[in-house]
């Protein structure tokens, strides 16, 4: 049998690196598994065409790439047509915290002193991982380009194909987000309405890395929940 | 030196959904040192953004240690299952 006509030794030389490329980009295993198997059958049909120019896996790979464009752009419809989504995605993505003026309207929750003390603590890790997962794949994937993997914002506009103003947009997005999703599960105890000291503790760095800001390093309590047009 | 002062005390009075920008482009570390400066000023005398600026400094700091964990996952999990492999197998042998 031809070498390149191969499919059993497409899945042995290539079938991790498909794989790990499929499920970072589609996060479901599932789907990454039919769309593996669409580039496959779509490779063995089109074999002929495969003039040797680039190496096996680079072909194969933009044909996995063409699948998952496909892919995507037919879930970008879906969602477009029943939006939204989900509760919990729709309920992230509503901008409810100020008012018409830009003042504050919700103030943002306090977070769980237990949870966030520590970030060793499964239950962050857990909470940090599904919150995630609840944001929109654009905005997922250009916070964990740039933050998890502290990607330069050049490469990672290129590898997402959207210019720097648009990734600064998705990286406030996902931030906004996960703040509010992380804050529906690791609410603090609202009757305290103290700044929990993890919060104090990441003031104080935000406050030296800025270098002049207050000299103070005390974090004070909350006034009260009505502070509606705090500017 | 006029026009330092006069973003500083812009930046301070904006409408603090501004500064939820503001905060973002700051840990992207885009933001210019008057708009830092005022921004930080603000932060001190308004306790929902402090509030604010320290959750979305404690996500900065957390995303940087999902990095070696997450892909401490992703090494382990980096294999196609094999009952994958198999199936795929099947599918390609019938082709």
């Amino acid at each position: 049998m031809p070498p390149l006509t191969d499919p059993e030794r497409w899945l042995i030389d290539h079938g991790d690196m498909l794989w790990r490329y499929a499920i970072a980009r589609v996060r479901d295993t599932h789907v990454a598994e039919e769309l593996i198997q669409a580039a496959l059958v779509a490779a063995l049909e089109s074999h002929a065409g495969f003039r040797g120019e680039s190496t096996e896996r680079t072909w194969l790979m933009s044909i996995l790439r063409h699948k998952i464009a496909d892919h995507g752009r037919a879930r970008q419809r879906e969602r477009t047509l029943r939006e939204p989504a989900s509760a919990a995605a729709a309920s992230l993505a509503r901008d409810d915290r100020y008012n018409e003026h830009g003042g504050w309207l919700n103030l943002p929750a306090a977070w769980s002193r237990s949870l966030t003390r520590s970030l060793e603590s499964d239950d962050f890790w857990r909470e940090f991982e599904a919150c995630l997962g609840l944001l929109p794949a654009g905005v997922a994937e250009a916070f964990i380009l740039r933050e998890v993997r502290g990607i330069d914002a050049p490469i990672a506009c290129a590898e997402l194909r959207i210019t720097p103003e648009n990734l600064w947009v998705r990286m406030h997005r996902a931030r906004e987000m996960l703040r509010k999703c992380l804050s529906g599960k690791l609410a603090g105890s609202p009757s305290k309405r103290m700044v929990h000291q993890a919060e104090a503790d990441h003031a104080g760095n935000l406050r030296a890395s800025h270098g002049k800001g207050s000299k103070s390093g005390r974090v004070s309590a909350i006034r009260g929940p009505n502070l509606e047009g705090t500017r | 030196m006029i026009a330092f002062v006069r973003e500083i005390v812009r930046v301070i009075n904006v409408p603090c959904r501004s500064h939820s920008v503001m905060m973002s482009a700051s840990l992207d570390g885009r933001l210019a040192r008057a708009t830092r400066v005022g921004l930080s000023i603000h932060t001190v005398l308004c306790v929902p953004c402090r509030r604010l600026f320290a959750q979305f400094t404690l996500l900065h700091d957390a995303a940087k240690k999902l990095s070696r964990e997450a892909q401490d996952r992703i090494l382990r999990n980096e294999a196609m299952p094999v009952e994958v492999r198999d199936r795929l197998r099947a599918t390609l042998r019938g082709r």
